[in-house]
């Protein structure tokens, strides 16, 4: 399997700069509110990456955060009258996430009747008070540029990990199979993976401390 | 970097965990990990919070967002009632409990396509509709709640994690657990468990109506437009409302009106005297036709009440623990309240406290030297080494609750202590146990290792048949909630239950008191058994002993002829305590008070 490194296509999004400016976005809002509803879409692929960044950052599970960006933009789009044009859209669009995202969590944390819903409530409760209390920052543009350059630190072995695990999000069992290594080693591979990525994107994507090797 | 067995094995589990993947046996090792250890909970949370954000950054989308957003757009334009529907659609995969389930989003990435066929299924699916079912009447407020039914001419739909629309002439009712109507200016109407309404839009005026038939209700009314006020109506009353909120609630003496912020015009459906109801203040509505406004209860000498303390602790009488043990304290005259007490009493008495006399009351069996032990086959939970290894004395027959914890409490005389089991299950002749740990009878009533309810004792506020019996409670009561709040918890407890933030929700380990000033003998209607339990909250107050799925439930003994949910047993069915978990409602829980420790001191 190492020798496969080599021919894996890694596919992870790459980041792009095509944002508009507030201005830009309010002259969109125009154009919309004038009936032309080929700039909403336009609006909504220019603040995907920052609102699913703060989603992301305080959901409790993937399809969540699909969920929620979704309705978000929609809910928005429904409202859109009642928005003043003063350059604040991104923040208005993330005010609607944030409370589709509290509700939902709320929602969550309360089934707590077996062990798997006690796991999922404690993540959705934990969530829950990061959202209540900002203790995640939104996730910034350049994240996705630190960890495109992070990633690129990682041995070929590693990437491939990442590749799977993050990527296709291929499950545990397979990717020990495809390694040919126990659960807990693979676990742990990830985990420190995880460890080393956080670090350096914290560190502005210093790829110098990241540390990760797979045997 | 060098992890520890639990850790590695916490990290498997964690990956398994987000695969969606865990066996119940595997769920059940990593909340037993997770719970037991602060560290390992931290790293978890961790470890699942930097999954979802690598994920998200990195993983590749179905179909593009622009594109999903675009055809729940289409549909709107097509027609409001079709977008509600792709809408519905949506709200309802993402309002099932998943987890961080790789499976959902494989399974999502391949199905990408028949979701989309589904999506345009789901809009030409509500265009045939619409074509078959007459159009109905404008929405008025939407309801949320998982647990109740709305009523829609001869239809009933039963409500599921969604919010539904609601239109005039709609009935709701809440069926085990409280309904939210949320209205389009911003007013909420909280409708209890076995609550239900119907909502009018107004006749001849721009009013909105809300008939309350059976209940109560809590209402947050916003500023409401001249000539548009909420109408809430009952058989013995109508409260116009201008902005305030208020609670109402159906008794069987009449409709009584609690007002805690603004004021109320409170008249009889049939007109007449109009009374205006201030912010504080209460009124009745009597099924007598009388309409008054209930004057503040004088306060009444504290020393009528001197607190009786009983004899020893013995399998006929007395009361377990120490007389300076938190729980058999009387609570001094001036107590310090926490600043926030009222909004956790409004929280907290938005319904009646019950009682648990059936499936989450507690059997207790009187064992002495004389009674054999019986050897413990398995304990499920780390505290294997509190169980001598002998086993218990167990009465032949002796049988857990039929509630969630199924627990059980033997009154060891011989040795003067409690064992407090959990999760007890028989497997034949064989004793399983989720866990088990004492408490002494002359202790301070706090077990250690912990026992019952976070941490507490099982038989620490217990309500005894026997007082019941005896008109007396010496003690201080136990009580769980669904609103105990999160991360926090205070002496007595030992450890946190809650799941809840905000400063309404209630620490477990909370003293609450009911206002000492209330002369019990002025309130109509009161049950022997009610008086005896206010009476015993007035001077002892009782304690919040953890997470409940009821809003406000006190624990009791299971009386040993209680036969089912319905015969809790003749002594409390005496006193007017009949039924599991029927609510106490005589009691004015609007008088409660929240201390700010337990002892009633400032620090």
């Amino acid at each position: 399997m190492p020798n496969a490194c080599d021919e894996v296509r890694y596919s992870w999004r790459q980041p792009v700069n095509t944002a508009m400016d507030a201005a830009q976005r309010d002259a969109a809002i125009r154009r919309v509110m004038a009936g032309e509803r080929e700039a909403y879409r336009l609006l909504v692929e220019d603040l995907e990456r920052e609102v699913r960044g703060f989603v992301a950052a305080h959901a409790s599970s993937l399809e969540l955060v699909d969920e929620v960006v979704q309705a978000a933009f929609v809910e928005a789009y429904r409202q859109l009258h009642t928005y003043e044009l003063r350059g604040t859209f991104a923040s208005w669009v993330k005010g609607f996430a944030r409370n589709l995202l509290r509700r939902e969590l709320a929602q969550r944390a309360r089934l707590v009747s077996t062990d798997q819903e006690v796991l999922d409530s404690m993540v959705s409760t934990a969530a829950l008070d990061d959202l209540a209390e900002e203790r995640v920052a939104d996730q910034k543009r350049e994240d996705l540029a630190r960890i495109e350059r992070c990633l690129a630190a990682l041995t070929p072995r590693a990437r491939l990990m990442v590749q799977r695990r993050f990527v296709e999000q291929v499950p545990i069992n397979r990717i020990a199979q495809q390694f040919k290594k126990t659960r807990a080693a693979i676990a742990n591979a990830l985990t420190r993976i995880r460890a080393g990525l956080r670090t350096c994107v914290d560190a502005s994507g210093d790829a110098h401390v990241i540390d990760v090797d797979v045997a | 970097m060098s992890d520890s067995p639990q850790e590695s094995r916490l990290l498997e589990l964690v990956e398994s965990y987000l695969d969606d993947d865990l066996t119940d046996g595997e769920a059940r090792e990593l909340r037993t990990l997770v719970k037991r250890d602060p560290v390992l909970r931290e790293r978890f949370l961790t470890e699942v919070r930097w999954h979802i954000h690598l994920s998200d950054r990195l993983r590749t989308q179905g179909i593009p967002l622009s594109e999903r957003v675009d055809a729940v757009l289409d549909a709107e334009g097509r027609a409001p009632h079709i977008a509600d529907a792709v809408v519905a659609s949506i709200a309802a995969r993402s309002s099932r409990r998943n987890k961080i389930s790789t499976r959902f989003l494989r399974r999502k990435r391949r199905a990408a396509a028949p979701w989309w066929i589904a999506a345009a299924a789901s809009v030409l699916l509500a265009v045939g509709l619409l074509v078959v079912v007459p159009e109905r009447s404008p929405a008025i407020a939407t309801v949320l709640g998982d647990r109740g039914t709305i009523e829609r001419g001869d239809t009933t739909l039963r409500l599921d994690e969604r919010a539904q629309h609601l239109a005039d002439g709609d009935v709701v009712a809440a069926d085990g657990a409280d309904l939210l109507l949320r209205f389009p200016d911003g007013t909420t109407v909280e409708i209890s468990s076995g609550g239900r309404a119907r909502i009018q839009s107004g006749v001849g005026s721009k009013a909105k109506r809300l008939e309350l038939h059976r209940g109560g209700l809590l209402a947050r009314v916003a500023k409401q437009k001249p000539g548009e006020p909420l109408v809430i109506t009952t058989p013995q009353a109508n409260a116009t409302v201008l902005g305030t909120t208020f609670r109402v609630r159906i008794e069987t003496s009449g409709t009584r009106l609690v007002v805690d912020e603004g004021r109320i015009a409170f008249a009889r459906p049939s007109g007449g005297e109009v009374i205006e109801v201030p912010a504080g203040r209460s009124a009745l509505a009597g099924i007598d036709g009388t309409l008054a406004l209930i004057e503040p209860v004088k306060p009444v000498v504290l020393a009528k009440r001197t607190p009786w303390i009983p004899e020893p602790f013995s399998p006929t009488g007395g009361r377990p623990f120490a007389d300076d043990s938190p729980y058999n304290q009387v609570i001094p005259a001036k107590p310090v309240l926490d600043a926030q007490s009222s909004p956790m009493v409004n929280r907290l008495a938005s319904q009646p406290g019950k009682l648990a006399l059936f499936r989450h009351a507690l059997p207790l069996y009187d064992v002495d030297a004389s009674t054999p032990l019986h050897p413990v086959t398995a304990v499920r939970r780390a505290n294997r080494s509190s169980i001598p290894e002998a086993g218990l004395r167990i009465p032949v027959g002796a049988m857990p609750n039929t509630g969630t914890n199924r627990a059980m409490v033997l009154l060891d005389w011989s040795e003067r202590r409690a064992w407090e089991l959990y999760q007890l299950e028989w497997k034949g002749a064989d004793l399983h146990l989720g866990s088990g740990a004492f408490v002494r009878f002359d202790g301070d009533g706090i077990p250690r290792p912990s026992s019952g309810y976070a941490g507490g004792s099982y038989l620490a506020g217990l309500l005894r048949v026997r007082e019941i019996a005896q008109g007396r409670i010496p003690h201080a009561l136990a009580f769980g909630t669904k609103f105990s709040r999160k991360g926090v918890w205070r002496h007595p407890a030992q450890q946190t239950d809650g799941k809840l933030t905000g400063e309404e929700t209630i620490p477990v380990g909370a003293r609450i008191q009911l206002d000492p000033t209330l002369d019990l003998d002025a309130i109509p209607g009161l049950t022997p058994g009610e008086r005896t339990i206010a009476e015993a909250l007035q001077i002892y107050g009782a304690y919040c002993v953890g997470a409940s799925g009821e809003p406000f439930l006190f624990f009791c003994e299971l009386a040993p002829d209680a036969t089912d949910v319905n015969n809790p047993g003749a002594v409390y069915s005496a006193n007017g305590l009949t039924g599991d978990a029927a609510p106490l409602s005589h009691i004015p829980w609007d008088r409660l008070r929240v201390l700010k420790q337990w002892d009633g001191a400032a620090e």
